[in-house]
């Protein structure tokens, strides 16, 4: 059946809400989870993961409870922030991963070699963790959550700190994985998403706000996608009231690039919207402050 | 059960890869090793057949009194030897100016029998002025008096009948004239064994305070709490490596401990009477048993520490805490103590504070515990009440480590 029931999940920090009754199902395929900071992607994962238990509602992959050990059976967690034991090798790291999803030490030796070599760490096997750079850290993070072959994957920032190369890399790890389970990853590099994400689900204030493909979602902004060439002083004017997706310097005038509901200047065109402007279309707002 | 062992295997590895342990534990072997060592390193004065000065070395002096002990070993403490001692004591002379065991005439006549006046000081509550008037006619009461004065405290204490009763049994089974024997390494292991295992406790609240709050810490707990067992065998897994390397720490310092002083004291003296070791309440037991089972209390009272220390590293976010409040749990009870006047149940409460379990005194204490008519004593108690709180302490880990929550 494969199926992911997230059912009315609230999670209230005092009077805070942290994500407010968030109700979705997934299938197999890859979800891509957008919002500023503070919008509630991380509680959502955290208690799809179950280390944070829900104020309300239930979560649930195939009528199993996400407080039970069989749920965790088949889930892959790679959180934002973790910690690795600095003295442990990456081979010793991810043999005790292994234990801790119970793997048989014959399979995770196996599992942990395939791994180490798809994350480009083969070599690094028997170094210390704590001789590791920050992406080759993140490289083992996301091996560590492949480790069971899980059914269930939350990625919570799974590209920041690898470098572009490392990002496609991963990238097409995830799309070939996405075939026959359930994956979601949050991400500020929106072209992640993009690129990858069957599904994109948006967050904002706690509350789930769009959830559908990339063509419906950026259908919200459609025609509200603006691109002019400007002078400096019209520049500085626009950029103070509309959210500006792009500037650029065109000899004496500044391109702009905007998301707004109408026209801001005479000169202004109609482009075609991407990710990136719907992104900035919801949170610009937010994250300078307004 | 064998990804248990594995489990176990890298909680155990946790602990020993942290810098702080290896500082801790070589700190520990070499102030434990020591211990045992220390009095063997001050030099003393001692005065030769000629009577002239000299000093000899801690290891030397400490050889005399064994030869002395072990020259007296087998002997009956009856009235004649109480009067051979008071004989020896007699030539002492004691002056204000200079104190008696520092005297050429102690050391030449009277210091062979030490031992001897110092099993009736105590019984007697007598000095050494008084002890050179010791006349035959109470050396030849010495049993008898020892035993009345017993059978008065046990009259006259406010127990209940059961401890009364209790405490006649003990007397009954209480050897009538005591046979001295030289208790040599026995002796120094317990006396040394407090210090050690205090030591031993402070170095588990270091080791096991971060056990689980430093995967809180650094963020580990995230990959822990959402795999497969991480609610479950890892928290079993955690709690076997804290009890597992305190009981291996405790016996390998135990089993130092003790090497050292039978090498260095012998080990005479496994057969006498608990009497010997200072203890006013005559429990039949013989030396050998009680230090058999104060190291039982030392191994209990230590686990019960470290349980505790597991317990307030899962509550508390940061190791710090739990360091703090284990050191205050731990030198509290060594500062303040409950007057000797108090009721029992208050002095019964005292002894069961970790730092006081690990001291003889608290083994082998006074008053005895009794729990619906049944007097259980301490040496027995204490390590049933360890076990009890352990498992209290290992379950409220479990319980608060599988409902953390990250957020």
């Amino acid at each position: 059946m494969m199926e992911l029931k997230i059912d009315r999940v609230t999670k209230n920090y005092g009077s805070k809400i942290a994500c407010d009754r968030i109700s979705m199902t997934l299938g197999k395929g890859i979800y891509g989870l957008l919002g500023a900071n503070g919008a509630g992607k991380t509680t959502l994962m955290r208690m799809m993961c179950g280390v944070l238990n829900p104020t309300s509602g239930t979560i649930s992959y195939d009528g199993i409870d996400v407080s039970r050990e069989e749920y965790r059976d088949h889930l892959g967690y790679l959180p934002q922030d973790f910690g690795y034991y600095p003295e442990f090798t990456a081979q010793d790291f991810m043999m005790y991963v292994a234990a801790l999803k119970g793997m048989p030490k014959s399979r995770a030796k196996v599992k942990t070699a395939e791994l180490l070599e798809m994350v480009s760490l083969k070599n690094e096997a028997k170094k210390r963790i704590k001789t590791f750079s920050g992406g080759m850290k993140q490289r083992l993070g996301i091996a560590q959550a492949l480790l069971n072959d899980p059914k269930i994957l939350v990625l919570d920032e799974p590209t920041a700190g690898l470098d572009p190369k490392e990002r496609i890399k991963f990238r097409n790890i995830i799309s070939r994985m996405g075939a026959d389970r359930i994956i979601l990853l949050s991400t500020h590099i929106v072209s992640d998403i993009e690129h990858i994400a069957d599904t994109i689900l948006v967050m904002k204030n706690g509350q789930l706000i769009h959830n559908g493909s990339l063509e419906e979602i950026i259908s919200v902004i459609r025609g509200k996608v603006w691109e002019c060439t400007v002078t400096q002083k019209a520049a500085d004017e626009l950029t103070a009231n509309y959210p500006v997706i792009n500037t650029r310097n065109a000899g004496d005038d500044v391109f702009l690039r905007m998301v707004c509901d109408e026209k801001p200047c005479e000169n202004a065109e109609n482009a075609e919207a991407a990710l990136e402007d719907l992104y900035l279309y919801y949170f610009s707002g937010e994250e300078n402050g307004r | 059960m064998n990804l248990f062992w594995n489990l176990a295997g890298y909680e155990v590895k946790k602990v020993m890869y942290r810098k702080r342990t290896m500082v801790v534990l070589c700190l520990v072997v070499f102030l434990s090793v020591i211990s045992v060592l220390g009095t063997l390193l001050v030099k003393a004065l001692y005065y030769d057949e000629s009577g002239n000065e000299i000093l000899v070395s801690g290891y030397e002096d400490e050889m005399i009194d064994r030869r002395y002990g072990e020259e007296l070993s087998g002997r009956k403490v009856d009235a004649d030897l109480i009067m051979e001692a008071v004989e020896a004591y007699r030539q002492v002379p004691i002056g204000e100016d200079v104190y008696y065991s520092s005297t050429h005439e102690y050391q030449s006549f009277a210091r062979k029998y030490s031992p001897i006046y110092h099993i009736v000081r105590r019984t007697l509550g007598i000095d050494v002025k008084e002890f050179q008037n010791f006349t035959r006619e109470q050396a030849e009461q010495f049993d008898e008096v020892r035993r009345s004065k017993r059978e008065y405290v046990i009259e006259n204490s406010n127990i209940s009948e059961n401890m009364r009763k209790y405490w006649w049994k003990c007397l009954e089974k209480s050897p009538a004239t005591l046979t001295y024997e030289y208790l040599g390494g026995h002796y120094r292991f317990i006396a040394i064994m407090h210090s050690n295992a205090i030591m031993m406790a402070a170095a588990f609240a270091v080791l096991f305070s971060g056990i689980f709050s430093e995967e809180y810490t650094s963020g580990a707990d995230n990959l822990i709490l959402s795999s497969k067992h991480g609610k479950g065998l890892v928290i079993g897994a955690k709690l076997f490596a804290v009890f597992g390397i305190s009981a291996a720490l405790v016996i390998l310092l135990s089993a130092i401990c003790y090497a050292e002083s039978i090498i260095i004291w012998g080990a005479r003296g496994a057969d006498a009477s608990i009497v010997f070791l200072g203890s006013i309440f005559p429990y039949p037991l013989t030396v050998g048993q009680s230090a058999l089972l104060y190291f039982l209390c030392i191994f209990a009272a230590c686990m019960f520490f470290s349980a505790m220390t597991g317990m307030l590293s899962a509550f508390f976010k940061t190791p710090f805490n739990t360091v703090v409040i284990m050191a205050v749990i731990l030198i509290v009870p060594m500062l303040v103590s409950v007057p000797g006047d108090a009721p029992i149940w208050m002095l019964n409460l005292e002894n069961l504070l970790p730092a006081n379990m690990m001291g003889f005194w608290g083994a082998m204490h006074d008053f005895q515990y009794e729990i619906f008519g049944l007097v259980i004593p301490p040496y027995v108690f204490l390590p049933v009440f360890s076990a009890a709180g352990c498992c209290v302490c290992a379950y409220l880990s479990y319980r608060i480590f599988k409902k953390h929550q990250i957020g």
